[in-house]
């Protein structure tokens, strides 16, 4: 299915996240005034995806000026607000209604769809002392998030255990700057990786208070990570530099790849679910990127040198595979879809969430 | 708590400039979406938003921008007055008006001249530097890109500062037409015959103003009007003494040409200004440059005595030592264009010069429009659609003269003084300048 639909949140869209039980379920995070000052709200929106039979006979005027393939309605089905801004969210791996929100005021908030707004948010997690940037939830334990924050620190929660002493598991300080975001490796349930700007990619077992590797992986601030579903060695980092680099975490010596193309920094990358090549990325330059990492720039270097293995002379293979342009300002969130495949949701400064498919139309700017 | 949020809301900026420091292609083979213009409207949608301020420590900013008065050349109170006088009486008045900047820092002078011997006239800026009592270590040097040398040297300073050679400079112009005439020294290459671009770099000024008109139609009379307005209106402004703050006063001497008696005189006023020139005295004066044409002595650019300076900064040092900011220098842009109709150049350096700076001709509030030839500025005016109301308020070259090398430098002070005698909403300012042998320049700034 290629149907496009769009979403506008009032404030400025941070991040945006699929449900991992409903396919039609979308978690997004905004901040006003672009995250600077001001409130957050936290939405679940629904795409009505049985709109899509009787949305081209008797229902066009709901749709979007590009009749083309169908746009699908995408409502309202919850809004949460809060005091300061939302930076991030994650939805629950165990409870299909319940999901987590990161705060710019330290906090990490608990909500559940089901409960109407009195009633949320569920659970306020008080520790950080400054801005929480993302939450990652342990899809493998599936009772355990995690928190990185600007304090410098990474900690780890169980909402429900700790119910008597509100408090965290556990605090990860290592990084010397903020953490930018901290991500749970899909294969082991005790790993994560976190990136920071520090500067450096480190890789976490969380019954261990340190690190177990820490790469120095760019010359700017990395700001992102993810891990590869197919391959439980490779991590993807984006960084300031305007890079993704993929890194292979048994030879931390070099990057696997660096994948280039990017005007401004790197804020979010995400591995493919269903291919293990493909990767996406969304940027302050205000695209969004899919990629095949396995194509690597540096690679394609050394063939054109006659230094590598395969290909022509002069014939450089590019790994940036498509690239969208949707959004009028910084493209901050981004996610793929884990049920359908080649299914992306982005937001962004602009305001506009997008959910899109890597093969289908390109969506539009919504102005 | 208001306070605490603020602290907050300036913390998330800071960490937010920092995802920024990286815009410029990496390596030689990267494929980069930049595009010049992003930065700027990252600016103006994101930095700009919520608190109305595009400030970056690292901005170039204008602290200090001055001019000598314009005089007739060899007619008017500095005709006797030497290029390295000059240079020192703008250098001095402006580390005086700036007196927070200690000398040692400034990285570099560069001063804009165009006709005085190059050699020469790199010399005399240094006497003049050492008149000034600027410390050695301070070094000097000139540019020549003839009628934007001074706007040239802004631009010099700013990229040096940009680049990271110094954290603050000095830009000038200079130029004595009185002792110094246009010419041609030697012979013409006969290869320069084969090439018509090569050959038409030799057309006269005035010529080309001619060429201007007759291609566009612009009529004499459109022209003596333009002139007419300029003196008008230069008359008005020396009359409610709008230019008082811009101008260094010199302290010099003066030949009385009959009785060759030297006296000493402080000139303080731009002397080229006519008060009542009417479009029908502009009329009677003949078509110097071509029979039957339109270009007058009237309706073309006085040929003056003058210097200029402007200092310029990083936005840092200048916050460290409590320097008075009055603009930012946004964009700049020098483009070729046909040399047979050089005096076209600002319609196509404007544009330019805004792209690059994001933002569109429309939204500038106040525009410097170098008066070559009022057929040429007549001709950027409509071609640009600009309105009457915000070219050239205080008048232009024509009424008070046209001092080659230090133009750019005296538009720029006229303009920001100006632009700072205005309420806030007068935002952006353009100077800009055609260039002989088919050129223009431009230069966006942002009062603050």
């Amino acid at each position: 299915m290629a149907a496009t639909s769009h979403f506008r949140t009032p404030f400025n869209g941070y991040s945006v996240k699929f449900s991992p039980f409903f396919a039609d379920r979308i978690a997004v995070s905004a901040s006003q005034n672009f995250g600077i000052v001001g409130n957050g709200h936290q939405y679940v929106l629904r795409r009505e995806l049985n709109a899509l039979n009787n949305n081209n006979t008797n229902n066009n005027n709901n749709n979007f000026p590009h009749s083309g393939p169908a746009t699908l309605p995408l409502v309202e089905e919850a809004r949460f607000e809060t005091a300061d801004g939302i930076f991030d969210c994650a939805w629950s791996e165990e409870s299909e209604n319940v999901l987590v929100s990161a705060s710019g005021d330290g906090s990490a908030k608990l909500w559940d769809v089901s409960r109407p707004p009195f009633q949320n948010p569920l659970r306020s997690f008080n520790e950080h002392e400054a801005e929480i940037y993302t939450v990652s939830w342990n899809p493998t334990r599936k009772d355990v998030f995690l928190t990185a924050s600007w304090d410098d620190t990474i900690k780890l929660w169980n909402p429900r255990e700790n119910a008597h002493t509100r408090g965290s598991l556990k605090t990860f300080r290592e990084h010397t700057y903020c953490v930018y975001a901290a991500e749970w490796s899909p294969h082991h349930a005790d790993v994560f990786a976190s990136v920071s700007g520090d500067c450096t990619l480190k890789i976490w077992d969380c019954r261990k208070n340190h690190s177990t590797l820490s790469i120095p992986a760019h010359d700017f601030e990395v700001l992102c990570v993810d891990w590869n579903k197919y391959n439980d060695c490779v991590v993807a980092t984006g960084s300031v530099d305007r890079t993704v680099k993929l890194w292979d975490i048994r030879n931390p010596k070099k990057e696997l790849s660096v994948l280039r193309g990017h005007g401004y920094a790197v804020r979010r990358v995400k591995m493919d679910p269903f291919d293990e090549d493909i990767c996406y990325t969304a940027s302050y330059d205000m695209t969004v990127a899919m990629w095949n990492w396995k194509i690597s720039n540096t690679t394609s270097i050394s063939n054109t040198l006659g230094l590598g293995e395969g290909g022509e002379r002069g014939v450089q293979p590019s790994p940036l595979l498509r690239q969208w342009r949707h959004h009028t300002e910084f493209a901050v969130g981004l996610d793929v879809s884990v049920l359908n495949r080649g299914e992306l949701a982005s937001c962004g400064w602009d305001s506009s969430v997008q959910v899109f498919s890597n093969h289908g139309p390109d969506p539009l700017p919504i102005l | 708590m208001s306070n605490n949020n603020t602290n907050n809301a300036m913390k998330r900026v800071e960490r937010l400039k920092t995802h920024f420091v990286v815009s410029a292609p990496l390596l030689n083979n990267e494929s980069s979406t930049t595009n010049n213009s992003f930065v700027e409207r990252q600016e103006t949608s994101f930095f700009s938003s919520p608190f109305g301020s595009s400030k970056h420590p690292d901005d170039v900013v204008i602290v200090c921008a001055l001019r000598t008065p314009i005089t007739r050349a060899r007619k008017g109170g500095l005709k006797d007055t030497t290029a390295d006088d000059l240079v020192a009486t703008v250098l001095a008045a402006a580390l005086r008006e700036t007196e927070n900047i200690n000398a040692n820092d400034i990285g570099d002078v560069v001063v804009g001249s165009v006709l005085g011997d190059s050699s020469q006239r790199a010399n005399e800026c240094r006497i003049g530097m050492f008149l000034a009592g600027f410390p050695v270590k301070v070094p000097v040097r000139t540019v020549n890109r003839q009628c934007s040398s001074g706007l040239q040297a802004c631009a010099d300073v700013a990229s040096a500062i940009k680049a990271g050679y110094y954290e603050v400079g000095i830009a000038a112009g200079v130029e004595t037409m009185s002792k110094n005439p246009m010419k041609w020294d030697g012979g013409f290459n006969p290869k320069a015959a084969s090439v018509t671009n090569a050959q038409n770099c030799l057309i006269p000024m005035g010529v080309t103003s001619e060429n201007v008109a007759a291609k566009w139609h612009i009529s004499r009379e459109t022209q003596d009007a333009f002139a007419a307005e300029s003196h008008r209106r230069a008359a008005e402004a020396r009359r409610n003494g709008k230019f008082k703050s811009q101008i260094v006063p010199v302290v010099t001497k003066i030949i009385d040409k009959e009785t060759k008696e030297e006296k000493e005189i402080v000139v303080s006023e731009d002397d080229g200004i006519r008060e009542g020139v009417t479009v029908e005295n502009l009329a009677k004066l003949k078509p110097v440059f071509k029979k039957g044409g339109s270009t007058t002595a009237g309706n073309a650019s006085q040929v003056s005595d003058g210097a200029g300076v402007v200092i310029l900064c990083k936005r840092s040092y200048a916050t460290k030592n409590g320097l008075k900011i009055m603009a930012k220098w946004k964009s700049f842009s020098a483009v070729g264009c046909p040399p047979e109709i050089m005096g076209i150049g600002p319609a196509v350096a404007i544009p330019d010069a805004c792209e690059r700076a994001g933002v569109k001709v429309s939204d500038i509030n106040l525009f410097e429009l170098n008066e070559a030839f009022a057929s040429q500025a007549s001709y950027c005016v409509n071609h640009l659609k600009l309105s009457k109301d915000i070219v050239n308020v205080n008048g232009g070259a024509i009424a008070l003269g046209h001092p080659l090398g230090a133009t750019g430098a005296r538009c720029m002070a006229t303009l920001l003084h100006e632009m700072h005698s205005r309420d806030a909403s007068c935002k952006l300012g353009v100077v800009s300048m055609c260039i002989g042998s088919g050129m223009g320049a431009a230069a966006v700034v942002e009062r603050e």
